[in-house]
């Protein structure tokens, strides 16, 4: 072996470690003081990295200038910004699902503010004193890595002297244990977290500003960096520093052996480098357990299922409607219909593993895309409905063994798997040309049972809304049986259902089956509307968004599924008269911003509209849906120290 | 006695009004009023459930009254901030241990520093001093010292802060009686320095001997108050049966 060449790629591993130390260590210190897992992150640290450049290449200011402005004075305002508008008022107390989607909204928002802003040309970041190198041992070894591995140690022992010798760490560290008590005691825990959130702001913007000139200054990269950050922090159990800096430098350190040494050539393994965090996150997460953290108990404002027989009339007329209107539809309107009913499908998939059972995945369209590959993959020979059940049943056991590893632990830890996988899948299947049969894309065949063609887009149009239906009673049929009670038991109080003897773990697998393979189907179906499929398809990114369009309307109901189909269909036909570039911002800005604004309350815009709506019908019609739950207040069980003592003798009157 | 010196009752320290509070939407308090004044030692008593915790939880700030006035001093402080409250003087010592457990035991003190003004230095210098036992252990991790020591440790807040209403949530909670005899020696040390004290027992034993001023609380009402000797005998009825 040689040696220099092993050496070469140490000291790149080495300081490509560094600059994964810094970014995890500000994600584990916003996460432990303010219990908020930053999906934002890397692209906060992206912005600043568009800040810095925009400042010292574009103003030409001073580079030290440049840097002290951007870490100094607008990261932390940044993040002090993020707290005081966003996270306190609407995280705490909050479901992990709040959390995740508040800060994927953030992530959205922050890629469509720099695309509104610097839009889309390729830009590149110079390297601190670019080009000088100097010679130690043998090697050549630039200013910019020294620096960089000078920065993390300066960030590691700088934390280490704050957290132990200071009493803004100490009380950074007694927030964690006890934010309460720190009020009690005359120390505001809102200024703690604002300060470890503008830390955190300021540590991803360094970050994001070493990487930057080792690649180009692009929204996507620079925001999925973090994704090794979430590896290294995972070996850290997201709490500990040093662990993570040691998790920083294995997958540092490692993910440059493999770039040196994997033979080129195999479109399999010239994809295993990319995914090679996403390989080592999904890993860490298999090796490292904890302890479940006690949880809060949580309530949900959503509708009672309505009985079987209305389900089946109101499917039944909505086919009925479909079968006349389509009728009178124009090829392109009824592909938009189309589409509107796989996206309803997709969401629907989400309503059940996220609404019903309290679980995050944010690889949703990654199965849409399982599913639109194994049909189109399937010889002629296998029948349309045969390809379809196999496609479902496939995606169903790639979902269950997505969640496996994670699934025992806490919620956190399922999202940041299932984001490990879509990307994982993004770059070592989707965007693979073994996989795609040699092009950019795959074929993907329309239905045809038994000699009935459905492929014209009408007949498609009246398949897919029968499919909609079905799958709103399939969901509604779980929700009212005793499965459907297990799951919600699980979501709002999982440890209470372990000591009742519910085997939790194995509820959360048949649901994240289920979802699944209703994805799946889903993306069969999806396959044949589009006829051929590709990487953009099922981008992680997409997946996103689909979370996100199904909380701002509701991720707890049927109703909140189809509107937020309606609107998915709709948005990009309403922002496209923007110019190209305003365009491409406004669609994440729209959706970010609205995911924020009503991601509180997870009945969402559906559940509001049901809520004013409901009058309405009564008085018309003298209308009486099945009267929903009380609507609690969501506030009720959720504060933490309610003496079971003091509520336990008025309660047990209801 | 204090109690009875006429320009201490027409300013008392503390004064409830009325006072209403619950948790989302569950009333705890159905109105209470309740008298605390300047210097003394006042004792609420009474079974689970009684609004006890609640009561110390509005006074600190914990839990905003949703009718009714507070008054500190003669300002009416109800929806005030915790840390406000604390600032001011309202020292709360928690329920449990008011403690953080991964702490050690000088970063504990050293969050005492926060409401007392005081450097963490002098700070240690008191709590030693009351409690030597702490001062060997100023390096440990809170959460491993023992129950007894966890509830000095917390104590000592009120030692520092010189506070001017120091609220005691069940300080003898779970502690082994000669323990408790410890700690209430230097609640009973601290009233002879003019503080003024509201004391939540469960256990009504304890406070019976120290007390100005009892007051008996019972499914978020004041049942019964008086001096300590005129309530003893009522108290029991006044339990419901909850303590022989």
């Amino acid at each position: 072996m040689d040696v220099e060449k092993l050496f070469v790629f140490l000291t790149i591993g080495v300081s490509v470690s560094a600059i994964y130390a810094v970014s995890a260590t500000g994600l584990v210190v916003t996460y432990i003081t303010s219990g908020v897992f930053n999906f934002a992150h890397g692209a906060i640290g992206m912005f600043l990295a568009f800040v810095y450049w925009e400042l010292s290449v574009n103003q030409g200011w001073p580079v030290p200038l440049a840097l002290a402005v951007t870490l100094l004075v607008i990261a932390p305002a940044i993040g002090v910004a993020l707290d005081v508008l966003v996270m306190r008022r609407l995280v705490q107390g909050a479901s992990l699902a709040t959390k995740l989607v508040v800060t994927l909204a953030l992530l959205v928002v922050f890629q469509g503010a720099v695309l509104g802003i610097w839009g889309v040309e390729l830009r590149t970041l110079p390297a601190f004193l670019e080009g000088r190198q100097y010679s130690l041992a043998g090697l050549q070894i630039t200013y910019h890595q020294t620096i960089t591995v000078l920065a993390a140690l300066v960030v590691a022992f700088g934390l280490r002297f704050l957290f132990k010798r200071t009493r803004l760490g100490v009380a950074m560290r007694a927030v964690v244990d006890n934010p309460e008590l720190c009020a009690v005691k005359g120390l505001s825990p809102n200024v703690v977290t604002a300060a470890s959130w503008a830390m955190g702001s300021s540590l991803a913007g360094l970050a994001a500003i070493l990487i930057a000139p080792g690649l180009n200054l692009e929204v996507n990269t620079l925001s999925l960096l973090v994704v090794s950050a979430y590896a290294a922090a995972v070996v850290g159990r997201l709490q500990s520093l040093p662990a993570t800096f040691v998790g920083a430098l294995i997958l540092g350190v490692s993910g440059e052996l493999v770039g040196a040494y994997v033979p080129a050539g195999n479109e399999w393994l010239a994809n295993l480098r990319p995914a090679l965090p996403f390989v080592l996150l999904f890993v860490a997460l298999l090796v490292r357990s904890e302890t479940r953290l006690p949880e809060k108990l949580k309530t949900h404002a959503e509708p009672a299922p309505p009985p079987l027989r209305t389900g089946i009339v109101l499917g039944g007329l909505a086919v009925g409607v479909a079968l006349t209107v389509s009728g009178g539809l124009s090829p392109f309107q009824l592909l938009i219909g189309s589409k509107g009913l796989i996206f309803a499908c997709i969401v629907l998939s989400l309503v059940l593993l996220t609404g019903l059972s309290g679980q995050v995945s944010l690889m949703q369209m990654s199965f849409v895309g399982i599913g639109a590959v194994l049909v189109g993959k399937l010889p002629e020979a296998f029948p349309y409905p045969v390809a379809l059940a196999v496609a479902g049943l496939v995606t169903g056991l790639v979902g269950v063994l997505v969640a496996l590893p994670a699934v025992r632990l806490r919620g956190i830890y399922i999202a940041l798997s299932t984001l490990a996988f879509a990307i994982l899948m993004d770059k070592i299947v989707f965007g693979n040309r073994d996989v795609l049969g040699g092009g950019t894309t795959l074929a993907v065949e329309r239905p045809n049972v038994f000699g009935l063609d459905f492929s014209s887009e009408r007949a498609l149009f009246v398949v897919l809304a029968v499919v909609a239906v079905v799958f709103a009673n399939l969901f509604l049929i779980v929700r009212r049986s005793r499965f459907g009670r297990l799951l919600t038991a699980v979501r709002d109080a999982p440890n209470a259902c372990q000591t009742l003897g519910m085997d939790v773990t194995r509820a959360k697998l048949k649901v994240f089956f289920l979802s699944a393979t209703m994805a799946g189907v889903a993306g069969a179906f999806f396959g044949g509307l589009q006829s051929r499929v590709g990487q953009l398809d099922f981008l992680y990114f997409r997946s996103l968004t689909v979370l996100l369009v199904a909380t701002i309307f509701g991720i707890t109901s049927v109703s909140g599924a189809f509107l937020g189909a309606a609107f998915f269909v709709v948005l990009p036909e309403l922002t496209r008269n923007a110019d190209s570039a305003g365009g491409q911002a406004l669609q994440p800005l729209i959706i970010g911003l609205l995911a924020i604004l009503t991601a509180r309350r997870p009945e969402g815009l559906a559940g509001r509209l049901r809520a004013a709506l409901r009058p309405a019908l009564r008085r018309v019609i003298g209308f009486r849906p099945v009267a929903s739950r009380p609507e609690l207040p969501i506030e009720l069980s959720t504060t933490p120290e309610i003496d079971i003592r003091e509520v336990g003798t008025v309660g047990a009157a209801r | 006695m204090a109690l009875l010196d006429e320009t201490l009752i027409e300013t008392p320290l503390l004064e409830l009004r009325g006072v209403r509070a619950g948790y989302g939407g569950v009333e705890a308090l159905h109105g209470i009023d309740l008298t605390v004044p300047g210097g003394s030692m006042v004792a609420l008593l009474g079974p689970n459930g009684a609004g006890k915790t609640t009561t110390l939880r509005v006074v600190s700030g914990l839990v905003t009254p949703t009718a009714g006035s507070v008054q500190l001093e003669g300002n009416e402080v109800a929806g005030a901030s915790t840390v406000a409250l604390a600032r001011a003087g309202v020292c709360l010592i928690p329920e449990g241990r008011g403690i953080f457990p991964n702490l050690t035991v000088r970063e504990n003190l050293l969050m005492d520093t926060y409401a007392a003004g005081r450097s963490v230095s002098q700070v240690e210098e008191v709590a030693y001093a009351r409690f030597p036992r702490l001062g060997e252990r100023r390096g440990q991790v809170a959460g491993t010292m023992s129950g007894g020591e966890q509830q000095m440790l917390a104590l000592s807040r009120a030692l520092s802060s010189d506070p001017a209403l120091l609220l005691l949530d069940e300080l003898s909670m779970g502690l082994a009686p000669l323990i408790v005899e410890e700690l209430f020696a230097v609640v009973h040390d601290l009233t002879t320095t003019g503080v003024t004290i509201l004391v939540v027992e469960q256990f009504a034993s304890v406070v019976l001997d120290v007390a100005d001023h009892v007051v008996v609380m019972a499914q978020g009402t004041v049942r019964l108050e008086g001096r300590p000797d005129d309530v003893r005998d009522a108290l029991s009825a006044a339990y419901l049966g909850g303590e022989g």
